[in-house]
């Protein structure tokens, strides 16, 4: 065959970015991206297996912990948990240098334990942290800045909605790979703080900090943090004590946040029917990008690309950080206009086998994607929690969130380099509990 | 066009109905889950095939949750740069946007319909202890994914009608999602949460 | 003339140099072989079969007991319990052969041009046995119905796991044991997991490399020619490959000598496969593993029975009652 080259590469890549720039739906320019490339290297045959691998793509049940983990977010969002525990967040962060500041970025990260979508976090905090700044003397962009960032921090600490897929198509373990957020996750939670800090102290109109209020009323609020921080031992111990798979865990996950808002009285009806919509609406739309996705990367794979591209990069000798810097380079670009989660998805089955041959462990290259993925999220033009964040502040220009992504799009830099640099920072922990 | 509209709310109220069906499976697999799990480790005894149900779920909760989202506009698009462009030009973009998601769910519809057939010719059962026959898993799909051609279609068709006949209804029902919309989404859910936790 | 093959050996994996040795050499018969994975291109196993028999590959290879999801008689070649060595393996499948190429045309449009083992499915537990009975009470990951069956025959408790999550769930106790050849587990790692090995096979894990009839009787004579005596040389040395390495593995696998670039050297204990239990084992196979299938079978083709008892009963000693 085929006569596919490094051009096919690119024409591919152009085709995809016109058909989203253009305004279709991303399922729609992914799978279109793929007919397109079916039809003009086989004709029609490659149309024939689309049907199969769509119901075993819809059959697979390491995607079953999608659902399972929205539906268990829904159900505590619309309980009141994650206001409550933003409240008693605040009652430990106030008084550092940064103020409320911390308070997002610590309830952004004690709420991605229990969340598998960066979006979702952004929406959460965001509507119960703007309230909170009102009529206080900080820096918009700072407060926006924070948010906006420290969402993204959902996807790199357990669960993953992306790591689960990144597992579900590269046979690695989602188990495994959760463990190996944990470490990064935390470290990218600390730089955002640092950062938060240094600002706070060199510029004082970026922040106030609050005295705290009395040590009775914080110590009793203190059982705000129970809900996320049992759901989160529930889930991952439950992994890692042998007790369930991760997909098990998700439904464990499910139903143990059931019975903690049952418990508090606020299991209705109502949120019952919310939550259940709301979660097909999510995953359904996920679902949709994922049928396209799984059929691009069988299309490139028939094209011969991976092979292409591995071949290639064994004729070259740079060393092999370079080669990651230069992924940096093109991730960064990409995230700029492309969805993260179909960047995540159409990428990985070129770049996968390349990065395992230049000798990187799989759950580094889930992990260091993960941190590409948060990368686009806040990138300009387009990322996912820009928008969102914008749409729950609801006034002003969406220029003001993208001034306060900028400190912390340094962070990111740190620890893309920090993790290839010490590759041990994310497998230290799946290794030393094997 | 009261007969349109009639229509269109018929299928959005079906949607929403199959949506809810999907969504309440997933809470229900949760459970059967939790008990699978519970009875594995206390009692020795396991509920076999909660993974092979799961499957089942989740095609379920895609092929009847996509003509939901689809009336929700859930399905992501990228506003960025269409939204610069000058108004005549965005809703060709429009039309063509929602024209080709046509196209796919009918793609989606054809193949779904193959594979049934082929399903049903050999009488095929899963491979698992539950030896379900895939007939009945693969029929909600196939009534789920049939659904959505039907709804993505007369979508299509709709704005093509509209382009030519009232283009401000265009704008207004297959443009991108109003921040308004967003908002007021968002915030009735966070007002709900807020009352909840004082 | 090209040929578009899909397999399911990886580069790890022991069949894949006999593979790509075939692959070759076909090659330089002047037809060009398109070869890609299953797994690289995300298809799943079960859907090799269809693949073939719709036209998008030319030839793949599958996993007799996963296809069997749309035939029932395609199993019968390695029922579970009815072939505890290689050598009554061997004399299974010659027994059976004939029918099965017959089913495989008329049903599906696809011809068997290789039928062959990955080797004994043998028991890894991370937890003591010493006799089949132990497994009554653990935790076991099956992963077809005749071995849900079996294991429940034992007391055991069958849970299904995707391949993936098997090595994890062995290492922090999900499952007490998996069921795979000693091939195919050590070089998985399964035995950084598990303790102990009980080589008692349940079955073969019969593979095949089937092609679409229609392509197949639409090439020249010459070529199917040079093609049937590749598929030959590579079937016999897959057959030579499992009686070999399957020893070789578990050698390697329990602290025996193990000179492989293919193997790890690991130290399980090897349990002693009594004859009590293999006794049983035939027992379960007779009393229920057959008869279930042969119902299910009968449901979708009547004489199913009929041809199993005639031919894999005859040689293996199952007689209807
Ligand atoms: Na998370
Ligand atoms: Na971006």
């Amino acid at each position: 065959m085929t006569g596919a080259g490094p051009e096919t590469i690119l024409i591919g890549f152009a085709i995809l970015l016109v058909l989203l720039s253009v305004g279709m739906h991303i399922g729609t320019a992914l799978f279109a991206t793929a007919a397109f490339g079916s039809w003009w290297y086989f004709g029609g045959v490659m149309f024939n297996p689309f049907g199969t691998m769509m119901w075993s793509t819809l059959n697979n049940f390491l995607l079953v912990a999608i659902p399972l983990y929205v539906l268990m977010g829904e159900i505590l969002v619309r309980a009141g948990i994650t206001a409550r525990m933003y409240t008693a967040i605040d009652d430990w962060m106030r008084h550092l240098p940064g103020g409320l500041l911390h308070t997002n970025l610590a309830a952004s990260t004690v709420f991605a334990s229990i969340s598998g979508s960066s979006v979702a976090t952004a929406a959460t905090i965001g509507t119960v942290a703007f309230p909170a700044f009102r009529d206080k003397a900080y820096a918009e962009k700072w407060v926006l800045g924070t948010v906006v960032s420290g969402a993204t921090i959902g996807i790199l600490i357990p669960p993953s909605i992306n790591l689960i897929i990144f597992g579900a198509m590269t046979n690695t373990s989602i188990g495994q790979l959760f463990l190996a957020g944990v470490v990064p996750g935390l470290l990218l939670a600390s730089l955002f703080m640092g950062t938060v800090i240094i600002a706070s102290v060199l510029d004082p109109t970026v922040s106030e900090s609050a005295p705290p209020d009395a040590l009775a009323a914080r110590l009793r609020r203190l059982r705000d943090l129970l809900p996320p921080l049992l759901i989160f031992i529930g889930v991952m111990g439950s992994i890692y004590t042998g007790w369930a798979t991760p997909t098990e865990a998700a439904g464990l996950g499910v139903v143990a946040a059931t019975i903690l808002v049952a418990l508090h009285g606020d299991f209705t009806i109502r949120l019952l029917l919310d939550s259940a919509l709301s979660t097909v609406k999510v995953s359904a739309m996920t679902l949709l990008i994922l049928i396209a996705a799984f059929y691009l990367n069988f299309i490139v794979g028939v094209i011969g690309i991976p092979a292409l591209l591995t071949n290639a990069m064994a004729g070259l000798t740079i060393p092999a950080w370079q080669m990651i810097m230069l992924l940096v380079v093109i991730y960064v670009a990409l995230g700029c206009f492309m969805d993260s989660l179909a960047m995540m998805i159409a990428t990985t089955p070129i770049v996968f086998p390349v990065v395992v041959a230049l000798g990187y462990d799989p759950l580094w290259f889930g992990v260091f994607l993960v941190i590409m993925c948060e990368i686009a999220l806040i990138t300009p033009p387009v990322g996912m929690n820009i928008f969102v964040v914008q749409a729950v502040r609801g006034r002003g220009s969406v220029t003001d969130v993208i001034k306060g992504v900028i400190p912390f799009i340094a962070c990111f830099f740190a620890l893309a380099i920090a993790i290839t640099a010490f590759p041990n920072i994310v497998t230290w922990l799946p290794n030393s509990l094997e | 066009m009261p007969a349109t509209r009639i229509l269109f709310t018929i299928l959005r109220h079906l949607s929403t109905f199959l949506a809810l069906l999907a969504g309440l499976s997933v809470f229900a697999l949760a459970f059967i889950i939790g008990l699978d799990v519970v009875a594995r480790r206390i009692f020795g005894v396991s509920v076999q095939g909660s993974d092979e149900i799961g499957g089942y779920v989740l095609a379920i909760v895609a092929s009847l949750g996509f003509s939901y989202v689809l009336f929700e506009k859930g399905f992501t698009r990228i506003d960025i740069f269409v939204k610069r462009l000058p108004k005549p030009v965005e809703n060709a973009f429009n039309v063509i946007a929602y024209v080709s998601l046509a196209f796919v769910a009918i793609f989606f519809a054809q193949k779904a319909v193959a594979v049934f057939e082929t399903t049903l010719q050999f009488d095929s059962r899963a491979n698992s202890p539950l030896q379900t026959p895939i007939r009945y898993p693969q029929g909600f799909w196939v009534v789920g994914t049939v659904f959505f051609a039907i709804c993505a279609t007369l979508h299509a068709l709709r704005a093509v009608v509209l382009w030519f006949t009232d283009v401000e209804a265009l704008e207004a029902e297959f443009g991108f999602t109003d921040i308004e919309e967003e908002i007021h989404e968002i915030s009735e859910l966070t007002s709900d949460a807020r009352e909840r936790s004082k | 003339q090209q040929v578009s093959w899909l397999s399911q050996s990886q580069t790890q994996s022991a069949q894949y140099p006999i593979e790509l040795e075939a692959i070759q050499a076909i090659n330089e018969s002047g037809i060009n072989v398109l070869r890609n994975e299953f797994q690289a291109l995300g298809i799943s196993m079960a859907d090799g079969l269809r693949l073939v028999r719709d036209g998008t590959f030319n030839l793949a290879s599958i996993q007799v007991g996963l296809v069997a999801s749309d035939d029932p008689f395609l199993e019968g070649i390695d029922l579970i319990g009815v072939s505890t060595d290689m050598e009554s393996l061997e004399e299974t499948v010659d027994a059976y052969r004939g029918s099965f190429d017959a089913r495989l045309e008329e049903r599906f449009g696809v011809k068997a041009v290789a039928v062959w083992p990955f080797g004994g499915q043998v028991f890894f537990c991370n937890e003591p046995i010493e006799t089949l009975d132990d497994l009554a009470g653990m935790r076991v990951r099956s992963f077809t119905a005749s071995m849900s069956a079996l294991l429940e025959n034992l007391g055991a408790t069958p849970i299904t796991l995707a391949f993936p999550e098997v090595y994890p769930a062995l290492q922090r106790g999900v499952a007490s044991c998996g069921i795979t050849s000693a091939t195919s587990a050590n070089t998985g790692r399964w035995p950084e997991v598990t303790t102990h090995l009980l080589p008692l096979s349940v079955s073969g894990a019969i593979q095949a490399h089937v092609v679409n009839l229609e392509w197949w009787n639409g090439l020249p004579e010459e070529q199917r020619a040079t093609l049937e005596e590749n598929f030959a040389a590579m079937e016999e040395a897959l057959w030579t490959l499992a009686n070999e390495t399957s020893s070789t593995a578990i050698e390697c696998t329990t602290g025996g000598s193990c000179e492989s670039e293919l193997y790890g050297s690991y130290d399980l204990e090897l349990v002693e496969v009594s004859d009590t239990d293999m006794s049983r084992l035939q027992e379960i196979a007779s009393e229920v593993i057959v008869s279930d299938w042969v119902e299910r079978c009968e449901r979708t083709y009547p004489e199913c029975g009929a041809i199993w008892y005639d031919t894999v009963g005859a040689v293996r000693g199952f007689t209807a009652d």
